[in-house]
């Protein structure tokens, strides 16, 4: 399903407007996709921003300090054709159909007005397998990184099955501890978030089963 | 039920699973490291710390299809940022599996000690390190018996590895004696009972000749261990006690003791030398005058000069002597006073029946073994030092010249080695340079005759003499300067300092040097029935025995009887 088009893009993110209903609307950390026609390439990217503008008349701001504003006025800015800007950090991409799924910016940019579709589950995870992107983000100027990849993380470990997900939140996590090795307090903080999203894995040690291992 | 006990996420997995899987278990990898100060192995996750242990054997496969061997020396927990120590994050098991093996995680220290070439029977002394990235290996028990695998003639099994009962760690014995050796080890490590089935072994593989001065009476007939137990000494022991000789210095000490003895050592005046009273200098509180005075009255009156010193009413010659001005009378009476001490001892006689010392002399290179016990006397100090010194003064001119006389074409004199306790009296800075056994364990390799060091003081010990010990045997030290002064003269051995700090206090000793390939944690073996049985039976066969009496009979082998 088409959730938006592409508005602007350059190499490393594009912004693409919707005006579906609040429920269907992807959210911060969601995998979508696009594609670059003339080359044949889908384009993957996250979700990082969203945001609600003002239609060119000010209404909202003049409605937003109205003392007595009519529900019916509001309901009526509402229909009105004013799109969310949902900002796309590119992630990933895949040249041809047959082709794997490559972490790291796209040879083209998406094109103007080409549609955005919200990855399933299945798709989440075969981008996923491989944990690449991470540094892709990680060295992201304008995202909240952090916050990003914890939902990220949060969501793709959802996407999986119940038995794999403890495997792969753990990958992750060493992934980042890898990454974020010379930044101790940084790294604490994704791996924090990353628990209050996951809470069923967060037990406290001594209740813990033993860790994998290998005695001498 | 095997299958979740042999699991990888049963923490308890048997210490022997890599036997029983015929795998190797992977360590880590290497990540830095220098052939001098030793290599470190970053830890794989998966690999749990607490059953590493220090001491325990690592193989590395090479770039090539070489292989490395090195021995643990250290383990030590690191982390990528170093903040982490002091502000830990707060943790749950999630949040700690994440951690261990990525920002925190366990580095061994490996000291790497010999490589396997391919094809090659035999490893080999290192002389690179390597590669980044090679992967560490738990050395299999395969690997560590192929290491430690002489088990031909001449090698003694002083116990098996700390890590696998399974493993035994033979030591090279013509090695051992090829150059002077110690054991070391503070008081109740064990020292006498790794010692002395030591020296029995030597003895029944008729290596070399054994003379051990048995300060605390432990080697001749029974051995006092804890407890009041007692073990039997050498000459109980059937297959080797034909050939060891117990000469005892306190025949009423030995009797009540009953203790069976071969003969009583007795010195008699006219065979004292000045030189064997020098070496006393500080026992005694001589001075330089006073050592002078001795040298002077010695080539005045050869033979009797002794007998004139102690006599208590004046001697004509002396009075003459002292009026010459040739000796001050305060010194001549100084050197009387103190040497009373010395030679009121009941083995020193004004006269004796025969030379008892060219008799231990004489057994000594015809193969036989002597003991010298003590009896009280070992608790006396100038006693002991004389003693040790005047026989093996004696034993180093007879054995520097039967030397002489081989390479004339000669009889090689036969393999000695002189087992010595409380050494340091011996080899201290100050006397080593004065006493026999310096020379001996400086110099007398060359001629057929080594020591063996007994101690529990090493840092007491001259350095030069320390350089020149090959095989170290070290039980357990507490006291810093014992622990470097063990690794003196060993170049490159500082890392395994940890090592012999961490050995347990009895029964376990670190074996380095020329009769090992590599260094060693071994656990000794106990001293008892089991190696009573070793050495049950009749001495030899009849070959053997016809071997030796040709030698008592001082005939070269190929003499026929006619």
């Amino acid at each position: 399903m088409i959730v938006g088009k592409v508005l602007h893009a350059n190499m490393r993110a594009f912004v693409f407007g919707t005006r579906i209903p609040e429920s269907d609307v992807p959210t911060f950390g969601a995998l979508v996709r696009t594609r670059n026609p003339y080359r044949q390439t889908t384009i993957y990217g996250l979700i990082y921003d969203i945001a609600i503008k003002d239609d060119e008349r000010g209404m909202v701001k003049l409605l937003s300090v109205a003392d007595n504003a009519r529900e019916e006025d509001i309901e009526w800015l509402r229909s009105q054709l004013i799109p969310l800007e949902v900002s796309v950090l590119c992630v990933g991409y895949q040249s041809q159909d047959d082709q794997p799924i490559r972490h790291g910016l796209p040879p083209q940019p998406p094109i103007a007005l080409h549609g955005i579709e919200c990855s399933e589950d299945a798709e989440v995870v075969r981008f996923t397998e491989q944990l690449d992107f991470f540094r892709l983000v990680l060295e992201s100027q304008e995202a909240p990184v952090d916050e990003l990849l914890a939902a990220t993380i949060r969501m793709a470990t959802a996407a999986r099955a119940q038995g794999q997900q403890k495997t792969f939140a753990l990958a992750c996590g060493r992934e980042l501890a890898r990454l974020l090795a010379y930044d101790g307090s940084r790294l604490e903080g994704v791996l924090r978030r990353l628990r209050y999203d996951l809470p069923s894995m967060a037990r406290s040690p001594r209740q813990a089963a033993p860790p994998s291992g290998r005695e001498s | 039920m095997t299958e979740n006990l042999l699991s990888d996420l049963n923490p308890l997995v048997p210490l022997d699973r890599a036997r029983l899987f015929g795998s190797r278990d992977r360590l880590g990898i290497v990540v830095s490291g220098s052939l001098n100060d030793g290599l470190d192995i970053k830890i794989d996750r998966d690999t749990i710390i607490e059953g590493l242990a220090v001491g325990s054997y690592v193989t590395i496969d090479g770039q090539t299809s070489r292989r490395f061997f090195g021995l643990v020396t250290d383990i030590r927990l690191d982390a990528a940022d170093a903040n982490m120590q002091k502000m830990p994050p707060i943790l749950d098991d999630f949040v700690t599996q994440i951690y261990r093996g990525t920002s925190v995680y366990g580095v061994l220290h490996v000291k790497p000690m010999l490589v396997l070439e391919e094809g090659a029977k035999e490893p080999k002394p290192i002389r690179t390190v390597p590669a980044h990235f090679t992967t560490a290996y738990r050395a299999t028990p395969e690997e560590v018996k192929e290491i430690f695998a002489d088990e031909g003639e001449g090698s003694y099994q002083i116990g098996a590895s700390v890590d696998d009962e399974n493993i035994k760690i033979n030591l090279n014995l013509e090695r051992f004696v090829e150059r002077s050796s110690a054991v070391f080890g503070r008081s109740g490590t064990g020292k006498t009972f790794l010692t002395l089935p030591l020296l029995a072994s030597v003895i029944k593989h008729d290596i070399a000749s054994v003379l051990i001065f048995d300060m605390h009476n432990d080697y001749g007939y029974t051995l006092k261990g804890d407890k009041s137990k007692t073990f039997k000494g050498l000459k109980q022991l059937s297959a080797i006690g034909s050939r060891v000789k117990v000469v005892t210095l306190d025949e009423e000490s030995s009797l009540a003791r009953k203790a069976h003895f071969e003969y009583a050592l007795h010195i008699g005046y006219d065979q004292i030398e000045p030189e064997d009273l020098e070496m006393l200098q500080s026992v005694l509180s001589l001075s330089d005058v006073q050592v002078n005075a001795l040298y002077a009255l010695s080539r005045k009156f050869p033979g009797d000069w002794v007998s004139k010193l102690m006599k208590d009413d004046d001697d004509d010659d002396i009075t003459s002597m002292i009026e010459g001005n040739k000796i001050s009378e305060g010194t001549y009476y100084a050197i009387q006073r103190k040497l009373k001490r010395l030679l009121k001892f009941g083995f020193i006689r004004e006269k004796t029946t025969e030379n008892f010392v060219n008799r231990i002399v004489a057994s000594l290179t015809k193969g036989d073994n002597i003991v010298v016990e003590f009896g009280r006397y070992g608790n006396d100090l100038p006693a002991y030092v004389f003693v040790a010194n005047f026989i093996t003064r004696r034993i180093h001119e007879k054995y520097v010249a039967m030397k002489e006389a081989a390479e004339g074409g000669g009889v090689e004199p036969r393999k000695l080695v002189i087992a010595v306790e409380e050494a340091h009296k011996f080899l201290d800075p100050s006397v080593a340079g004065l006493t026999i056994f310096g020379t001996i364990a400086r110099e007398l390799r060359k001629y057929n005759v080594t020591l063996l060091i007994v101690d529990q003081r090493p840092s007491q010990i001259d350095a030069e003499v320390m350089s020149q010990i090959g095989t170290r045997i070290t039980c357990a030290l507490s006291d810093e300067k014992d622990i470097s002064a063990v690794f003196t003269g060993m170049s490159g051995t500082q890392q395994l300092r940890s090592v012999l700090a961490s050995l347990d206090s009895k029964q376990q000793a670190l074996i380095m040097g020329h009769a090992v390939p590599m260094p060693v944690v071994v656990k000794t073996k106990e001293y008892g029935q089991a190696v009573y049985e070793e050495y049950a039976g009749s001495a030899t066969t009849t070959a053997d025995k016809h071997a030796i009496n040709q030698r008592r009979l001082g005939r070269a082998d190929d003499d026929g009887l006619i």
